[in-house]
């Protein structure tokens, strides 16, 4: 780790990326994430890397589908409205099964919606977005620090899979300013070229085809059972959340990101109060963490799920709870972010406060 | 730490190499994106009003999405501080607007008038269009944090500080020292920063006029021999996690 500076989340996302062996970025401009691209056209060149600003999302998504077959760590930021037209892209480079990170800094919806943080997209980052039957990995951290750290675990996942990682952020995660230090900037000389790269055949027997077509039934359905597989597997070991005092929890809170960050403060409102009150924080979004909200379910009076969206998340807390408590739930909606105070004061009238 | 005396600052030098005045009639705060200007710029309004001095606060930031004067614009009406600033819509909008009969608003005499630009030479730069109606009775004042990425060097500060002087047609006048790390500060990272600020002191003859600090944490400037202003945050939105 180096030294402690003090930056805007957009812009941490940006060189913790680089750090993170991010060789191009392709992009498009929207706000409110519009630090990140500008950080990355002033990095990337001084380190001889690849920036570029495309005409549009659609063809920036493809750009990167383009460097991902070429075995490169490759990354596109954007925000909601920009994600949505890339969701075609990324479709494609899920069959394609190939790597790269991909940050939405979400703000209000739906449609052009306002430039104000939100947390909307959750279904669309983690049930698809996209056609067809596939998972994106769902990164969802909480603090500029967390981001940071988080860019390098995208690439790796994304190398480790051949999948596409999805860093979920919001507009005011992106504006925060925060102390944060970096880890120790990946060693990209030592990547080899993976096997399975279009980069010209080179030594090999046979040519590399990368492709998200396949004309026949049964091969596409080969083709999906693999992708099945590799989903199974990830859901297997890649979950991951933070418990928030937990230990003697009576209650839980549910949340995710920038309201998980909030949250953390009701929740020591509440303690203060003497009322026994812990935080379960999914940090992959997708793979959900149902078995932790199974192993608590006995433990806790109810669950209360917070989001800022109409309750998206709040589908797979159910899932997790399975009907064995209630689920109640308190959201805001088109970019208003939810106080501390606020949150705490919906969570008493549950308890009857 | 010299005691933040406003008064003192409204009528004798202070600071680091002398000739500190803030008596102009134009306070005008600039720097690198996240240096603390728009933090600084509301503490010294209110700093300002409290000795009954009429000071009028300008939003001008075209910049950043989030997080400007604007949002808190209820906190002035309190405070009783004039407030210019773009008009409701932009609190929630992307669009470089600045506050209407903008022109008449900095060409009104009889107040202290305190600005609030918007960071690095884009924000800076956008002023320039202002420059006569400014006047000649200015500071143009350079708040910087060596912690911050692209001012942690003597070589950095000094290529900012010509940036925006570049684009905003106006010489910085006074150098506001501001370096922190939020609540991870300490006296050790406040120190250091000061001996990089005042190297660039020393090599352009900009003075210190000020520096910034968190009102919690006061005792940590103790050493350091130019007067500080305690900060009260207002524009963060998030409560910090301590870890």
């Amino acid at each position: 780790m180096g030294e402690k500076i003090l930056m805007k989340g957009s812009e941490a996302i940006a060189e913790a990326a680089i750090r993170a062996g991010a060789m191009a970025f392709y992009g498009y401009p929207i706000t409110p994430q519009n630090e990140t691209p500008e950080y990355f056209s002033r990095r990337m060149p001084e380190l001889g890397r690849t920036y570029l600003q495309a005409e549009s999302e659609v063809a920036a998504i493809n750009m990167v589908y383009g460097a991902a077959c070429t075995g490169t760590r490759v990354i596109t930021t954007s925000s909601s409205p920009g994600i949505s037209l890339m969701q075609e892209g990324f479709s494609y480079i899920a069959n394609s099964d190939v790597p790269c990170v991909v940050v939405n800094a979400m703000r209000g919806g739906p449609g052009l919606g306002d430039i104000a943080p939100a947390q909307a997209d959750y279904f669309q980052a983690t049930k698809g977005g996209g056609h067809g039957d596939y998972h994106s990995i769902v990164l969802a951290p909480h603090t500029v620090q967390e981001q940071c750290d988080m860019m390098y675990d995208a690439f790796d996942l994304a190398d480790k899979y051949r999948i596409m990682v999805v860093v979920l952020v919001d507009g005011l995660l992106g504006q925060m300013m925060e102390p944060v230090e970096f880890k120790d900037w990946a060693d990209v000389k030592s990547y080899k070229t993976p096997d399975w790269a279009t980069v010209g055949q080179g030594e090999r027997s046979n040519r590399n085809i990368i492709t998200s077509l396949e004309i026949l039934p049964e091969d596409l359905e080969k083709m999906n059972l693999k992708l099945q597989e590799k989903y199974r597997t990830i859901e297997e070991i890649e979950v991951r959340f933070e418990e928030y005092k937990m230990d003697d929890a009576e209650y839980v809170i549910t949340a995710f990101g920038t309201t998980a960050r909030i949250a953390k403060t009701s929740v020591n409102m509440a303690r203060k109060e003497g009322i026994r009150v812990g935080i379960i924080r999914p940090i992959t979004l997708y793979p959900f963490p149902y078995a932790v909200i199974e192993k608590r379910v006995n433990q806790v009076k109810f669950f209360f799920d917070v989001e800022m969206n109409a309750g998206q998340m709040l589908e797979d807390v159910r899932l997790g709870v399975n009907g064995k408590k209630p689920v109640y739930f308190y959201g805001r909606l088109g970019g208003m972010v939810p106080t501390a105070e606020e949150i705490y004061t919906a969570f008493k009238k549950q308890i009857g406060g | 730490m010299k005691e933040f005396e406003i008064n003192n600052l409204l009528k004798k030098s202070a600071g680091y190499r002398g000739a500190n005045l803030l008596n102009k009639e134009f306070n005008i705060f600039a720097g690198r994106i996240g240096s603390g200007k728009t933090e600084i710029a509301i503490n010294l309004a209110i700093k300002i009003k409290s000795l009954g001095i009429n000071c009028t606060l300008f939003d001008m930031d075209v910049v950043k999405p989030y997080i400007r004067i604007r949002d808190i614009k209820e906190l002035f009406a309190s405070y009783n501080i004039k407030l210019v600033a773009p008009p409701d819509i932009t609190r929630a909008i992307d669009l470089p607007i600045y506050p209407k009969f903008i022109i008449g608003e900095l060409m009104e005499r009889g107040s202290m008038k305190i600005l609030d630009v918007g960071g690095d030479s884009y924000g800076a730069g956008s002023i320039a269009q202002f420059r006569k109606a400014i006047g000649e009775s200015y500071n143009f004042l350079f708040v910087v944090n060596t912690r911050r990425p692209d001012t942690a060097t003597k070589k950095d500060i000094i290529k900012a500080i010509a940036e925006i002087q570049n684009s905003a047609k106006m010489k910085i006048t006074h150098i506001v020292f501001n370096t922190n790390l939020r609540w991870k500060t300490t006296s050790d990272v406040i120190k250091e920063g000061f001996n990089i600020v005042k190297s660039v002191s020393d090599e352009t003859g900009i003075p210190i006029m000020f520096g910034g600090i968190d009102e919690n944490g006061i005792e940590m400037v103790d050493s350091i021999d130019i007067p500080f202003l305690p900060l009260k945050l207002f524009v963060n939105p998030l409560p910090i996690l301590e870890d």
